[in-house]
């Protein structure tokens, strides 16, 4: 398959990327660590943070698209300084790469968790990382294209296992109390930061070729983020009750399991979703490599791009296997999740900067 | 790079399976008990199906060497043919298990984590050894009776109700009290009736027929079920078709109150002559009836201290305020509980 050399992408590309990224890998891996914190509201923990970071990268892309017009990396070089910027790159580098590699890491236990004895975890992140280098080197409309794809598929079978689980639902389980107030709260900075995947918006929303839309296309992607997880995770703690759902490693696709097809029309949809998720993890895999190999072309002034590619690879797939499992006491995905604001603020220093800076000329 | 990206779809052909046994290697399980020996060792027992086998449904009995429940990886490499648990239907306890404590606990946590097992198994607890269940079982046929029992004799099922293990997990942890259909055998087979009332995982009182029913009336899960009454000589049976609880709560000089408005649709074939004045009479039996059999229910729980009802849980949910200032071990027995009836005939 031929794709545009510009490296450029749609906003509707823009919007599926997130979207496909994101999704099963949050549904994977917040869920268990949000209903823990906020109990049986855990779902509005889900929902106010999800808002709270779709209308925090809508300002964010709309200062953006009022600063800058060049990509991302190139914006930060200029206004930053060579140095400042390499600085800036190599943090970056270093959260993407942990962020995927950790994700790569939970989203394969769940597959050989799923999957019983048949898959290797080990071998099925080999695997993804091989195949990611293949997307991340034919840029970012590769892997666009399969995420428009991909992100309907997910979306439309999430939605219709949860239309399912519907009939059985208990309103009481879910019912708030005014004492959960500040579980709630805490509950939803840490779903805002699960959410807060900056470099992939900041990076990725700068290629959109009608950078005006993309700050839409953003936000709307992160509200249909949010609304599917706050929704599974309403489902899973009324399945399970709070207790148990917190037992389980995997709250939502376990509940996934606890949900009959009409008619045995799959036996098995946990493995199903499985399916659905290490196509997530595969696009996530490979925009990070993409990311990673475009930051380290800056870092180091070069256009090899397939060394880069493959280095970065490398990298995300070492992470992945020192990911310590999800249910562990510390782990590194929920680390992750809970300082991912950080870069966000770290990132938002271009924009902000590329701002003053247009404003100063514009007042000289 | 084609080439490299057909050989990479290939490869994960080569990592799928059924994990090393084909289905010819495999027994399916679809019942299991659990009784105890008298050194605190499980022997549990499994109906399991062979595929292929001469004897399609085999019940076998296995003194397992381990005081926790987490049997099912010892049963499953046990023998020449994996135990498969992915077809599991029902487990039956034995009542002295629930005597012990926290064995509750253990065996619904072991089976919740085992990947294989449904959330959807039938728990059932049994006076009766639950090894001899197992076989009587296989005298009905396989293993599947009691799943086929509960899907075809629903109306049938006048005094019980399905506990999933689903169910019992989310009734104990959010209760801290369930209530487990009990299963017993004669000559005629196997009957579901009555149940054993367990609090913080340890069984602490029975519930006869009918009170049984009149719990599953307060838990609004009477839906399906026949009520049968006697007027002038004349058995009329009534099919549930709506059961819906109103949970009202309130204090009262000091004392914490909860009205229980039972709403109950009832579906009757009364012939045509039946007159007005009969038909109140019959309306008023059946709210006597189902208020006998409320109250029989409350009152076995409350001498129990058994809110598996979820009494407690509801008022928290409802007003915390309330909830706060009676907040105690002994909430649920202190309650004063009314049951009101509201019988509608269609």
């Amino acid at each position: 398959m031929n794709f545009s050399k510009n490296d450029k992408i749609s906003n509707n590309q823009l919007r599926a990327v997130i979207i496909a990224a994101l999704l099963g890998n949050l549904a994977i891996s917040a869920p268990l660590k949000i209903i823990s914190i906020s109990g049986s509201a855990a779902y509005l923990s889900v929902l106010l943070g999800g808002v709270a970071a779709a209308v925090l990268f809508y300002l964010a892309i709309k200062l953006m698209g009022a600063s800058f017009t060049k990509s991302y990396e190139d914006t930060a070089q200029e206004v930053l300084g060579r140095w400042f910027s390499v600085i800036l790159f190599l943090v970056v580098f270093i959260h993407i790469v942990l962020f995927s590699g950790f994700q790569l890491s939970a989203a394969c236990t769940m597959v050989q968790n799923s999957m019983e004895r048949g898959v290797n975890s080990v071998a099925a992140a080999l695997i993804l990382s091989a195949a990611a280098v293949y997307m991340a080197f034919k840029g970012s409309e590769c892997s666009s294209r399969m995420s428009e794809i991909a992100s309907v598929i997910m979306v439309v079978f999430i939605l219709f296992i949860f239309a399912l689980s519907l009939p059985s639902f208990d309103v009481e389980t879910v019912k708030f109390t005014p004492h959960e107030g500040v579980n709630i709260i805490n509950g939803s900075m840490f779903a805002a930061g699960s959410l807060c995947a900056s470099e992939y918006v900041f990076i990725l929303s700068a290629k959109a070729n009608d950078t005006k839309k993309s700050a839409r296309a953003v936000f709307w992607a992160f509200i249909v983020i949010t609304l599917i997880l706050s929704l599974g995770t309403m489902l899973s703690v009324n399945a399970f009750g709070v207790k148990e759902a917190q037992r389980k490693i995997w709250p939502v696709i376990e509940m996934m399991n606890y949900t009959e097809f009409p008619g045995s029309l799959v036996e098995r949809q946990e493995v199903l979703m499985s399916g659905f998720y290490i196509i997530s993890s595969y696009i996530l895999t490979g925009v990070s490599v993409y990311i990673a190999s475009s930051l380290l072309k800056k870092i180091f002034k070069s256009s090899k791009n397939a060394v880069f590619v493959i280095l970065s690879a490398a990298a995300v797939f070492a992470v992945s296997l020192f990911g310590n499992g999800i249910y562990e006491k510390f782990n590194f995905i929920y680390w992750l999740y809970k300082y991912n604001v950080i870069i966000f603020f770290v990132m938002m220093i271009v924009p902000l900067a590329a701002y003053i800076r247009r404003n100063k000329k514009c007042g000289n | 790079m084609r080439k490299l990206m057909l050989l990479l779809c290939f490869i994960p052909f080569m990592l799928c399976g059924c994990g090393g046994n084909e289905i010819e290697g495999r027994n399916f399980v679809s019942v299991m008990g659990f009784d105890v020996d008298e050194n605190g060792e499980y022997n549990v027992s499994v109906g399991f199906v062979t595929p292929g086998g001469e004897n399609m449904y085999t019940a076998e009995s296995k003194n397992i060497d381990s005081s926790s429940a987490y049997v099912t990886d010892k049963l499953k490499s046990s023998g020449k043919r994996q135990m498969y648990f992915g077809h599991l239907k029902s487990v039956i306890i034995n009542t002295n298990i629930l005597k012990n404590e926290d064995r509750l606990n253990e065996i619904l946590l072991s089976a919740s984590s085992n990947n294989d097992i449904s959330m959807e198994t039938i728990i059932l607890s049994s006076d009766y050894k639950a090894s001899d269940i197992v076989g009587v079982i296989k005298e009905a046929g396989d293993g599947l009776y009691i799943w086929d029992f509960y899907r075809n004799n629903r109306n049938g099922i006048f005094a019980t109700y399905k506990l999933t293990l689903g169910d019992a997990i989310k009734m104990c942890d959010n209760y801290g009290s369930v209530v487990i259909p009990s299963i017993s055998y004669d000559d005629e087979g196997i009957n579901i009736e009555g149940g054993v009332m367990c609090s913080q995982y340890r069984y602490v009182g029975k519930l006869n027929q009918s009170a049984m029913r009149g719990f599953c009336l307060i838990s609004e899960l009477a839906k399906g079920s026949v009520e049968t009454i006697s007027y002038n000589g004349v058995n009329i049976p009534f099919l549930i078709s709506k059961n819906t609880v109103n949970k009202n709560f309130y204090e009262e000089n000091g004392v914490l109150c909860a009205d229980l408005n039972i709403s109950i649709k009832a579906k009757s074939q009364m012939h045509s002559g039946t007159n007005l004045s009969d038909m109140q009479s019959i309306v008023f039996a059946i709210e006597e009836e189902i208020y006998n059999e409320a109250s029989a229910a409350l009152a076995a729980m409350h001498g129990a201290d058994c809110d598996a009802a979820g009494l407690c849980y509801s008022l928290m949910k409802d007003n915390y305020g309330l909830y706060s200032k009676y907040k105690a071990d002994d909430m649920f027995k202190n309650m004063r509980i009314n049951v009101n009836v509201d019988v509608e005939t269609v």
